[in-house]
């Protein structure tokens, strides 16, 4: 096409000759030899198992492949279906050389399969070598999307390609098959002599075809279009759709770099049969620079985690890939379990041969766990009788626990956080609603209202915003133009952890969301009304029986409401249009309700959540640790969504508490929570921690003396430049990625000279100065300066390292530390 | 420890001894020192490869530019309304929009760019922009593609627009920053007024990537045209340089005592920012740059007192205070609403063009070429105005999966047009064109990455030079080539 006629260089690296591909080749060889070992073990091969262990064929056409997986002694599984050898007991199959069996004659029989040295039995039933009719849905359909037919650059192209146009990706056989049929040409299809069709000659290069050449004459599929046209192009009902697939091996640990597996795919179908659909299903990798996969097959790159995702006619499923890199010298060293968290992280650990870090310092402790539970740390007296508690370590950090989880401060951080997930922002509710949503919100906190109940009580919202201030989240979702939509998606994203923007305009390319979802979802909010109270600035929020039509945008017929998966009550029979979405989605049966919920507060204690981003759960983005993050949910559901109960598991669990410094066995883990992960500072936490640390509280406008940043009630906050620099979020998205926390030049450029952290040293009010007046012990200062910037005492080496001088010197210099201390990472990070 | 970027003493390619040895310590699996002199070996061979010198050296335009302004249209303009008006198309496809003439002969621009119809002496169109996306077609992946050079796969992998990565493929002035350091005290690349935006994914396409957070952008996080805050620039009363620098050292000596926090934090690049800061905030100049109360009223109004105007006038002003690389992109969010202020004209094509964003360009975009110029500063300055695509020559027809209105503009990336001026750019031409109806180039076409590539050429980069990702593995700067005609 046009894009050949630019002078860009399409070359491949590696691909070519000369200098630059001499010098690219060199250095993938010495960069192979540093990662993989020089010379791999080989293991002996003890059994041979087959995946799946028996093949039941049904149809000439019916051609399946099995996988021939080697035991070796130490467990380990290998791949050697490319290297086995195959022979049929009987002419009832024959078998290719890459394994592919194919009925030829009804009955049962066996193929022995042989690899190193080992050989195991394969039973094989043909129910069938009969030639079947060839389907639309189920066989030609998936031979369109193999070629490419319907891909976006080709006919799947939004407005097709010369003329012709089929649904992206095969999504909608019904309109294909109209597409296909009306043929103004009468060429397309020639049932007398099929070979002369242009369904066959186009892409068979028999005529000229934009798209080139892509199916050969002599190919199966070639011969299933052919059979198809000969047989009279006939439609075939969508119920012939494969209903899911199935991806074997289950999951897949590869020892080194180069090591490859081959992936089976079948298709189950509605009437029990089953296909070997691997050539005909899109098979990719999740974290390309760990696993490639190529046709079907994966091969490791390096050590890491990746998933394969396999996606087939509108099915997806996933399998996690381990792939273990030269660990040689690693040996398990047994840790203790506080709780089942650390049981299903030490589980992982050594599937990954992985070591944790040791257990972080009373003192680190102490500042981590007042930040996450709290949003500021602890002030020097808590540090100095934390420190000196000659409680046992494990149960006093309980104890900190439970009494930071009692605090006030704890209510006003999570009230904070719950403000920013529920879009609580003066411009669009008012000044006056935003205080009392955040009151409302405030008091269920504190009174420890379950979670369900919490969410439950949001939902079905109705009346004033001044005496129900819950119906301030609806009008929190409510703008301009698209009320519904914004509610239909930030509601799935907060509470189900789903993004469902992609299905608003058309199915999702590669998840399992329709766009018919996205309006039934949409559909329970259809008579959602708004309406001005009698106060100033009040509106009541109430179900308008007279609304309550939702239209498709396409086929514009009414949508009636549904839930995009489980069952839900008919909403005919409900008092309210969105009660049986509510009852559906705040269940304890529902899947992703609480599990989402459990994986966001995780990802609030170690930077990143068990799955992460945390609001963008779907199959090509798996857990990490799946059993973790149920074993978590469960717990939370057993607790009745106890939310305190929930992030005292965690805080209290072995895992959280290790530490962030790394060791030679955990340096490259970034997903396993075997070492803490430092977390800069959230923009509250930080001008909180400045406070607690120096005394000094720059006043926050409107507010009284002594507020906390955490307290301010809006996201923007007037005066406080500060806090929308470090990240604060507007709060009018539903992404926790609103919340920003980089770091970046004009942090650092703010935090050396903008008044952050200057005006906290300079100030007379601020304990630094008074501290270098009242202490004349060098030592004894640097001691106080760290317990209180830096929570913990100072080293020897540290009490040593600055000489104070005295005086108006011995002030500048104890400030000048303190300014130090403040924009060292041991102050700006939670860690 | 403090570790200086950009240090002198490159190599012909552009990366100091000092930088190779931290990125071979920096991967994740590390390569052997020995590893290391070997790959500086085999580059200083290749680099002095003789027929390799011969072949690239000669073309016109190279090391022309001392900086660079690439104004980013996100969004998508319609060239079609903008640049390229087809008065003799069908209805549905020329527009409401008649062409005007400039003061160049035979070069018409839309009626709704008058005052950069006064201007057009000063640069090159090129009307021949157009590429085919690679499945992706939303902005994002244009954007990564356009910023970059490389194909949008990390864009969204699963169908779900992905934030930045460090894995990411740096942006042309990341990249900049990291080849051409400034002489001066002063931030080497500098992003206006924001980042680049789609949906809820924010500066996909605009960051350092693998070469490290140390080579990000700088952001000012303040509207240009508002009142700047210019305070933490400015030394304050009580801390004296001679203070600043013994903070700075007290700093060096705290953090040195905490060996395993600063290993965890390393890739946060504190150490190259705080170097940096203290630095810019030291000697004062960036101050002055970002201080647009020091210019006169007169031309702050011609250039528009608006976000965008105020942004292009404060890029040259860092331009003359020694930043290397300024990018201002269009203020609004690449998807955001086309009444308002985004280019992504789905719907309501004509109105806000005509009313809202076009008079925004114009005053903008003339004002910078005419001042630079007055100022001798174009000569050294390449810039190069552009968007991730164009539009959709069919009015209301939906190419891309969105609905569009019936006076909307899909996504069109097949055809579309750029403003190229400054480093020895032929002024008042044309390069390329466009058929009958702006839908493919009719003549020399160039694919948006080409200009990438005549970035780094003016800049005196070779765009062959070869760069390491975060796995050590080589990748080329860009792969395309300049356009050399571009340079009269």
């Amino acid at each position: 096409m046009r894009s050949s006629t630019h002078r860009v260089r399409r070359r491949i690296a590696f691909g070519g000759a000369g200098a630059v591909f001499a010098l690219a080749a060199m250095i993938a060889i010495s960069y192979a030899k540093a990662e993989s070992s020089a010379e791999k073990p080989t293991q002996k091969i003890v059994s041979l198992h087959l995946l799946p262990e028996s093949l039941t064929l049904t149809n000439a056409r019916d051609v399946q492949h099995v996988l021939v997986l080697g035991e070796t002694e130490s467990h380990q599984r290998v791949d050697l279906s490319i290297t086995a050898g195959f022979s049929p007991a009987s002419d009832l199959v024959s078998v290719s050389a890459d394994g592919a069996v194919k009925p030829l004659k009804q009955g049962q029989t066996q193929v022995s399969v042989t690899a190193a040295g080992l050989t195991v039995s394969l039973p094989v039933t043909v129910k069938s070598a009969a030639v079947t009719e060839v389907g639309f849905v189920r066989d030609v359909e998936p031979i369109m999307a193999k070629v490419g037919c319907n891909a976006g650059t080709c006919h799947g192209s939004a407005k097709g390609k010369e003329g012709f146009k089929l649904s992206l990706r095969g999504y909608d056989p019904d309109f294909d098959y109209e597409a296909l049929i009306a043929d103004f040409s009468a060429r397309r299809f020639d049932r007398i002599n099929p070979a002369n069709s242009l369904m066959l000659l186009k892409p068979a290069g028999g005529v000229a075809h934009e798209g080139g050449r892509v199916l050969r004459t002599d190919s199966d599929y070639y011969a299933v279009i052919k059979q198809w046209i000969a047989e009279g192009t006939r439609p075939q009902d969508l119920a012939a759709r494969a209903t899911s697939i199935e991806v074997l091996p289950g999951a897949i640990h590869l020892a080194m770099p180069g090591d490859a597996q081959r992936i089976l795919v079948r298709a189950h179908y509605r009437d029990g049969s089953i296909r070997d659909v691997t050539n005909e299903a899109v098979i990719s990798s999740n974290n390309i620079e760990v696993l490639e996969a190529k046709d079907n097959t994966v091969k490791a790159l390096r050590r890491g985690e990746a998933a394969v995702l396999v996606r087939y006619e509108g099915n997806y499923a996933t399998r996690p890939v381990f792939i273990m890199g030269d660990r040689s010298g690693y040996e398990w060293s047994e840790v203790p379990e506080y709780n089942f968290i650390d049981a299903h992280a030490k589980a992982k650990w050594q599937e990954m041969k992985i070591r944790p870090s040791d257990l972080c310092t009373d003192g680190e402790f102490i500042r981590r766990v007042s930040l996450d539970l709290t949003g500021q740390p602890p002030t020097a007296e808590m540090v100095k009788v934390f420190l000196a508690d000659p409680t046992d370590s494990r149960l006093k950090r309980e104890k900190l626990v439970d009494q930071l989880l009692a605090s006030d401060a704890f209510v006003e951080a999570w009230t904070n956080k719950w403000c920013d997930l529920l879009q609580a922002n003066a411009k669009t509710l008012g000044s006056k609603s935003l205080w009392m949503f955040r009151g409302w919100i405030r008091d269920q906190l504190a009174a420890g209202v379950p979670y369900d109940q919490f969410v439950r009580e949001l939902l079905l919202a109705k009346g004033s915003s001044y005496r129900n201030p819950e119906v301030n989240y609806y009008r929190a979702l409510q703008t301009p133009e698209k009320t519904q939509e914004k509610t239909t998606e930030d509601i799935t994203q907060t509470f189900l952890g789903v993004r469902f923007n992609c299905n608003h305009c058309h199915d999702h390319p590669f998840e399992r969301w329709t766009q018919k979802q996205y309006y039934e979802f949409g559909s329970y909010f259809a008579s959602l009304s708004f309406k001005k109270g009698r106060l100033p600035e009040e509106t009541i929020v109430y179900e308008n029986p007279a609304g309550g039509v939702q239209l498709h945008p396409k086929t514009k017929a009414p949508v009636d409401p549904m839930v995009p998966y489980g069952a839900a009550q008919d909403f005919k029979t409900a008092p309210d249009r969105r009660e049986p979405m509510v009852n559906w989605l705040t269940s304890a049966d529902n899947p992703l309700f609480a599990k989402s919920m459990a994986n966001r507060v995780w990802s609030y204690f170690f930077g990143i959540g068990i799955i992460d981003p945390v609001d963008d759960i779907r199959a090509s983005n798996p857990a990490s640790n799946a059993a973790l993050l149920d074993a978590l949910t469960a717990d939370f559901v057993a607790s009745k969504f106890d939310v305190r109960h929930l992030m005292r598991t965690i805080a209290t669990s072995r895992t959280y508490q290790l530490s962030v410094a790394s060791t030679k066995w955990n340096d490259d883990d970034k997903t396993n929570f075997s070492h803490a992960r430092p977390r800069r500072l959230s923009a509250e936490q930080l001008v909180d921690a400045i406070a607690v640390a120096s005394g000094y509280r720059p006043q926050i406008k409107g507010m009284p003396v002594g507020t906390r940043a955490v307290e301010a009630p809006d996201g923007v906050v007037e005066g406080m430049d500060v806090l929308g620099l470090f990240g604060r979020p507007k709060r009018t998205s539903a992404c926790e990625c609103e919340r920003t926390t980089n770091f970046s030049l004009t942090h650092a450029i703010n935090l050396v000279n903008g008044s952050t952290i200057s005006q906290a040293v300079a100030e007379p009010t601020s304990k630094f100065a008074s501290l270098a007046s009242t202490m004349k012990d060098d030592p004894q200062l640097i001691d106080e300066l760290y317990i209180a910037i830096l929570c913990r005492h100072a080293t020897d080496a540290e009490k040593s390292a600055t000489q104070l001088g005295e005086g108006a010197t011995r002030v500048a210099n104890a400030q000048d530390l303190a300014w130090a201390l403040m924009n060292s990472p041991a102050f700006l990070y939670n860690r | 420890m403090l570790s200086i970027p950009g240090l002198p003493g490159s190599t012909c390619d552009g990366f100091s001894r000092r930088e190779l040895l931290r990125v071979g310590g920096a991967g994740l699996f590390g390569i052997s020192l020995a590893q290391v002199l070997q790959l500086q070996a085999a580059q200083k061979a290749m680099a002095q490869e003789p027929g390799k010198a011969a072949k690239d050296k000669p073309k016109s335009g190279f090391g022309r530019a001392k900086n660079v302004i690439l104004i980013f249209l996100q969004g998508g303009p319609s060239h079609l309304d903008i640049w390229d008006n087809k008065p003799d198309a069908p209805a549905d496809v020329r527009g409401d929009f008649k062409p005007i003439k400039t003061n160049v002969e035979g070069i018409m621009l839309s009626e709704v760019m008058p005052k950069l119809a006064r201007q057009m002496d000063k640069a090159t169109l090129v009307r021949s922009l157009n590429y085919t996306p690679a499945g992706l077609f939303n902005h994002t992946a244009a954007i990564y593609q356009m910023m970059t050079g490389y194909t949008p796969d990390r864009v969204s992998p699963s169908g779900q627009l992905e934030p930045p990565a460090p894995n990411d493929f740096p942006c042309a002035g990341c990249n900049v920053a990291k080849m051409r350091p400034t002489d001066e005290a002063m931030m080497p690349f500098v992003m206006l007024p924001r980042p680049l935006q789609e949906s809820n994914v924010i500066g996909k396409g605009g960051t350092a990537g693998f070469l490290g957070a140390a080579y990000d952008p700088y952001y000012m996080f303040q509207d240009p045209a508002g009142k700047v805050k210019l305070d933490d620039l400015t030394l304050r009363a009580d801390v004296s340089k001679e203070r600043m620098q013994h903070r700075a050292s007290l700093l060096q000596k705290v953090n040195g005592a905490m060996p395993d926090i600063e290993k965890a934090v390393a890739a946060s690049a504190l150490d190259a920012y705080y170097h940096k800061a203290l630095d810019l905030v030291i000697s004062g100049k960036a101050r002055n740059a970002f201080d647009l109360e020091q210019e006169q009223k007169e031309l702050r109004e011609k250039y528009g007192m608006h976000t965008f105007g105020q942004s292009l006038l404060m890029a040259r002003r860092l331009i003359e205070a020694g930043t290397r690389f300024v990018q201002v992109n269009w203020p609004a969010v690449a998807n955001g609403n086309p009444t308002v202020d985004a280019w992504d004209t789905h719907a309501a094509n004509f109105g806000p063009l005509k009313n809202l964003h076009c008079p925004k360009l114009d005053s903008g975009l003339s004002s910078l070429l005419e001042d630079m110029d007055s100022r001798g500063l174009l000569s050294e300055t390449l810039v190069v105005a552009i968007g991730e695509f164009g539009r959709a020559p069919r009015l209301g027809v939906s190419t891309s999966g969105n609905s569009n209105g019936k006076d909307g503009r899909d996504h069109w990336p097949y055809c579309y047009t750029c403003l190229v001026a400054g480093a020895g750019v032929t002024r008042g031409a044309v390069y390329g064109s466009s058929d009958a109806t702006g839908s493919a180039p009719k003549d020399k076409p160039v694919h948006p990455i080409q200009m990438l590539a005549t970035i780094y050429h003016a800049l005196g980069i070779d765009p062959n030079t070869i760069v390491y990702n975060h796995l050590n593995q080589p990748r080329e700067l860009i792969k395309a080539e300049p356009v050399f005609d571009l340079f009269g």
